[in-house]
């Protein structure tokens, strides 16, 4: 299988290559010029019958003579974006391109087309999805490739710029997957005099937007969770001040405050007692994130991130806590919300979370389980409901920690999905279909 | 529209001229480009576009299967698949080709009605999503795709003027006239999408200088074509059996076999009617031994060589283009048949055959003529690529003449080879044996003295036995077939015996129970004698001479053979003579029928369709649950939220009497187990749901 694999995979790679070329290097009416001498070709391939072959050549004439100017582009230019901090999954992201002609000759006509780097997946991980496996049966290699682009963009327009001049406009991309988009430089393209062909010059000018997952408005919950008192701890009093509950009276100890002191108390018993108060304690959420999924479902592992997005940019304008868990690349236990770390963090981590693959649900299941103690109520994302996740379920409720189960599931897949026995089932269990994530949350 | 002025106009007059459609033509050009001038338009929306494209589209297909089948398309594929001659198919492939080609003229008078909407319309362009179903589906997704193909727009007159530059491609009317007329209407159609960073002068040049190149081109082009079909030819017919003996020539030179000893290709596949096959098959017969006196150009010896006395007197024996049964020789009735199959160059080509057939059968219908000429050779006129022929022989003789003046004649003989025949018969007392005893004296002496070689010495200079004959009779003892068969054949003459020389193929190459293989190697030279009135084939060459040349084969031979079984499997499949169609139907029906099972019962299916079960069962259990009568009474009074959980609700219920409250958790759990459980309740549990159900209620009815 392996040597097969290979061939694909270099295959996969020159075809895809191609692909990123004549997108890149032809204009739209290079392409239809691409296609029209396909076809006309194909027509005129019987000579006595008819004369399309010589359409061909006088268009694939255009095109050497196109190819032909390509080398003579030369110039000099400087390049600066200012760009936004974060972007946003298929959302268009606007920025200030400012580019100057540094040299002696006068440009007009120019496109600047963004660089971003290579985003196809290396050999080990084209094989890991290729291979046949009980979730890759029917050799698709279409369906578990991941997309090549990491973002849209059309070639932009650039003012003329006479010699030495500075100019700026607004560029424009669509950032196709989250997590850090580089812009590892920008290339300037000249379309040839037919406007079929470009040639390029590129101005290398690195910079970084970070793409966050796409989030859906989440209605205000009434999340699982009783308003019991949880220890949040010193840093988070400092947040709220002194704000504290008398809970009982104790003996002195050394080190007490004299503010403390009961007098009272000391008067009646003849010897030093303190007021003892208990700490502020805070609503605690859990925010799950199951990353244990194989690569046929990683569509439905990239609407479970938006789903555990979604909770972490809302939850915490409610007056509460949020952990979010999840395991990928490392174990990560995340706390924002009442003024401790921010929304942005908690983004910024789930733009960079990656399915985990080889670890078991185990590892998550221990997170949980240990931080069950400080939660009082859990919202889980779950890639499937099979008998380790009820597991995870069923000791949650043990634990008196009610729960909201999402299950995510591939389109059209929600009526597939095996309840099991009652006992396992959650407080309240939302199968969601990948690509109706804003449908449901609609209804919630 | 935004194309350059009177493109569109022009483009369809240039369609309507060189495709016989200018009544159509004429008004639509006139009508496409009035719509600059005219300001009224159509109230279009985006669905309208969708619908009219459905429809444009239903249309160009609709009009593209009439077309199809309203001239003859049906039938022409038909024929081309049923008939089994070649002459007829190719005929009904290029009929169906040039339906395809005039359905392409036709297919821009489909799009008319959208491209006039198109040109009325309220917008200058139309997103992608508008020219595909599919399209349409994968955009109302999310993804990559959906959000490129989201904010695609396209100009479709871009594409329409395509679908005229190939119409218009596709006729061969006018041709001094096509390639200016498209000269300009390309520079035309570029002039609007030009770079504004040049000047008009220089783009105009480079226009110039690609239709220079273009012309120079098309020129090229059609010369590559013609010496293209020219080297087709050249190899479909290094392809099939060139002929290995020069009949045209009617001469064979010898060390020509040792030539062709050096090749393993499979030039004849042989099955014989019955457990044996015929040793060996004659292609050409000669009877004339010339020792060459003069040199060749290059200076060198020329070899001696055998000829015919009967040179291009092949003759058609009988007419076969009625029945393809030949009757070589009416007198003689056969009683074994062997059937030889090979790929043949198209034209002339000699076949091999037994000795003694008296009847050729072609199995495909695919040559036109037999011919043969007096001493025994065969060829076959007008052969297609697979020649599949069945030869019936017997014991009586074929259909070559009895023995002529030249079958005795030992007068060309060089001095060298006359001292060595003259020499060796009377050693061996050949005059005065009988013809039976004379054979067996010469297969002794070269039985006892002889051995098999392939190299091809040749005689030392000045040696007194200067020619190859007399080298190998008194000095070597050594050399391949043609020496043996040659000798044998001046031995016998010598004895008195009319004798010919044969070359063809020796028959021993075991495949399979029914099949022999016959190689270029197999290559093989015996002796024709006429002994009791009929012709017998005499082979003295040592019996060890296969397996001697069988050490030298390639290994590579085992892929070649390869090559050449999928190449004649291939063209008896083309030409209808195997079962491999009825293999492929078979092989389609068992995949279709496998993937109809896969669908039926296959794993993807079954789930799905368990699911549904499943969930059937899932929405029916547990429906006749007492709890519900509880449920619908509690609803009256407080109604329960939307997503809101029986048990959540059931928890803001307040009653008077605290039994009612706390009995309600076991009842509903237990209703829940009816419900939704798999395993469901046991008998035990079931009664009890209804009994505490009913308590319930009566106590609820009775209140505080």
């Amino acid at each position: 299988m392996r040597p097969f694999a290979l061939i694909a995979f270099r295959l996969y790679r020159l075809s895809s290559s191609v692909r990123h070329w004549i997108r890149r290097r032809f204009t739209e009416s290079g392409m239809l010029l691409l296609i029209a001498i396909f076809l006309v070709m194909a027509v005129g391939a019987d000579f006595d019958q008819a004369l399309g072959y010589q359409a061909g050549a006088i268009l694939m004439s255009l095109l050497i003579v196109a190819f032909l100017t390509a080398p003579v582009f030369r110039g000099q230019f400087r390049m600066e974006r200012v760009l936004p901090r974060f972007g946003c999954v298929n959302e268009t992201l606007r920025y200030r391109v400012w580019l100057t002609n540094l040299s002696a000759k006068s440009r007009q006509g120019l496109e600047l087309l963004e660089d971003f780097p290579d985003a196809r997946p290396d050999f080990a991980e084209f094989y890991e999805r290729v291979k046949p496996s009980p979730y890759n049966q029917n050799f698709k290699l279409s369906t578990p490739l991941p997309g090549t682009r990491l973002a849209l963009h059309r070639p932009m327009a650039i003012p003329p710029l006479p010699p030495g001049v500075k100019v700026d406009f607004q560029g424009e991309v669509t950032p196709l997957k989250r997590g850090p988009l580089h812009f590892v430089g920008g290339t300037i393209a000249r379309p040839d005099p037919f406007g079929l062909f470009r040639a390029f010059l590129r101005v290398p000018t690195f910079q970084t937007v970070l793409v966050l997952p796409r989030r859906y408005p989440v209605k205000r919950l009434a999340l699982p969770g009783r308003t019991k008192y949880q220890k949040g701890g010193v840093a988070l009093a400092s947040g709220i001040g002194e704000s504290e509950e008398f809970t009982a009276l104790r003996d002195y100890r050394r080190g007490d405050s004299l503010r403390r002191i009961h007098w009272r108390s000391w008067a009646r018993l003849g010897r030093p007692i303190v007021k003892e108060y208990q700490d502020e304690f805070f609503v605690r959420h859990g925010l799950v994130l199951d990353t244990f999924c194989n690569v046929a479902l990683d569509d439905v592992f990239e609407d479970a991130v938006s789903v555990a997005a979604s909770f972490a940019s809302t939850v915490p304008d409610q007056d509460s806590l949020l952990d979010l868990m999840f395991v990928g690349p490392g174990t990560v236990c995340l706390t924002t919300g009442r003024s401790v770390g921010h929304t942005e963090q908690m983004l910024e981590v789930l733009s960079a979370v990656k399915p985990s693959r080889g670890t078991t649900l185990d590892e998550l299941s221990n997170l949980v389980i240990g931080h069950a103690r400080t939660l009082s109520g859990c919202i889980l994302v779950l890639m499937a409901w099979d008998e380790p996740r009820r597991r995870l379920v069923r000791n949650l409720k043990q634990l008196r920690i009610p729960q909201h189960v999402f299950l995510m599931v591939p389109e059209g897949k929600a009526d597939d999905v095996d309840r099991g026995p009652a006992e396992s089932l959650p407080d309240r269990f939302t199968i969601i279909e990948a690509g109706k994530v804003g449908e449901v949350f609609a209804t919630l | 529209m935004n194309t350059p002025p009177l493109l569109v106009g022009f483009a369809l007059l240039f369609w309507g001229w060189q495709t016989d459609m200018l009544l159509v033509a004429i008004p639509a050009a006139v009508l496409m480009e009035a719509s600059r001038w005219i300001k009224w338009r159509l109230e279009f929306e985006q669905d309208h576009y969708n619908r009219l494209w459905n429809l444009t589209f239903l249309l160009a297909a609709g009009m593209a299967l009439f077309l199809f089948f309203s001239q003859g398309g049906y039938a022409a594929m038909n024929e081309f698949v049923e008939r089994g001659q070649n002459g007829i198919r190719t005929e009904s492939l290029k009929n169906v080709g040039n339906l395809v080609l005039r359905i392409v003229q036709l297919l821009p008078a489909a799009f008319l009605l959208f491209m006039t909407a198109f040109a009325y319309g309220p917008v200058q362009k139309l997103p992608a999503i508008t020219f595909s179903l599919l399209y349409r589906r994968h955009a109302r997704r999310r993804g990559t795709l959906a959000a490129s193909l989201a904010k695609l727009q396209v100009n479709p007159t871009y594409g329409f003027l395509v679908l005229l530059l190939l119409a218009v491609g596709a006729s061969n009317a006018n041709p001094r006239w096509y390639f200016p007329c498209l000269a300009v209407l390309i520079a035309w159609s570029l002039w609007g999408g030009r770079a504004t960073a040049y000047r008009p002068v220089s783009w105009a040049s480079m226009v110039i200088l690609a239709c220079g190149i273009g012309f120079a081109s098309q020129v090229i082009l059609l010369q590559l074509q013609k010496k293209f079909e020219a080297w087709q030819n050249r190899w479909i017919n290094r392809l099939g059996n060139a002929s290995e003996f020069d009949t045209s020539q009617t001469r064979t030179s010898m060390g020509q076999l040792g030539k062709l000893k050096q090749s393993g290709r499979i030039v004849w596949r042989v099955h014989p009617g019955q457990p044996e096959p015929p040793p060996l098959l004659q292609e050409a017969v000669f009877n004339i031994y010339e020792q060459a006196q003069t040199k060749a150009p290059d200076g060198s010896a020329r070899s001696p060589s055998w000829t015919t006395s009967s040179p291009r007197r092949f003759e058609n024996s009988v007419d076969g283009t009625r029945d393809p049964i030949w009757v070589l020789n009416p007198s003689a009735s056969p009683n074994r048949s062997v059937t030889l199959m090979g790929l043949t160059h198209n034209g002339e080509v000699n076949i091999p055959h037994p000795e003694s057939t008296v009847m050729v059968t072609d199995l495909t219908a695919s040559i036109l003529a037999v011919q043969t000429n007096l001493l025994g050779a065969m060829r076959a006129i007008g052969a297609q690529t697979l020649a599949v022929l069945e030869m019936r022989y017997g014991a009586e003789g074929g259909f070559a003449i009895g023995p002529v003046e030249e079958d005795l004649s030992l007068t060309n003989l060089a001095p060298a080879d006359e001292r060595a025949i003259n020499q060796i018969a009377g050693e061996l007392n050949l005059k005065s044996a009988s013809p039976e005893a004379a054979l067996g004296r010469i297969k002794l002496y070269f039985f006892n003295h002889f051995d098999y070689t392939l190299d091809d010495e040749s005689p030392p200079v000045g040696a007194t036995n200067n020619t190859p004959l007399s080298h190998f009779l008194l000095d070597r003892h050594k050399g391949h077939c043609e020496y043996f068969a040659t000798a044998t054949t001046l031995l016998l003459r010598a004895a008195g015996i009319p004798a010919r020389y044969a070359v063809g193929f020796s028959v021993q190459e075991k495949r399979s129970n029914n099949e022999y293989l016959v190689r270029e190697r197999h290559a093989h030279a015996w002796t024709l004698a006429w002994i009791k009135n009929r012709w017998r084939e005499i082979d003295n060459t040592p019996a060890g001479w296969f397996e001697m040349d069988l050490a030298e084969a390639s290994p590579w031979e085992t892929y070649s053979d390869w090559w050449s079984d999928a190449w004649f499997e291939f063209y008896r499949w083309r030409q209808g003579d195997s079962n491999l169609r009825l293999y492929i139907l078979i092989g389609g029906v068992l995949t279709l029928g496998y993937l109809a099972w896969r669908q039926v019962a296959g794993k993807r299916w079954r789930q799905a369709r368990e699911a549904r079960d499943r969930a059937a069962r899932f929405r029916q259990q547990g429906l006749d649950s007492e709890f519900f009568k509880i449920q619908r009474l509690l609803e009256k009074n407080h109604p329960r939220e939307t997503a809101e959980t029986v048990s959540a609700w059931l928890k803001r219920q307040h009653f008077p009497q605290a039994e009612l409250s706390t009995d309600l958790p076991n009842l509903l759990n237990l209703h829940y187990r009816l419900r939704f459980d798999p395993a469901g309740l046991s008998p035990s549990d079931r009664q009890q749901l209804r009994d505490g159900t009913t308590r319930w209620l009566e106590r609820y009815a009775k209140g505080p």
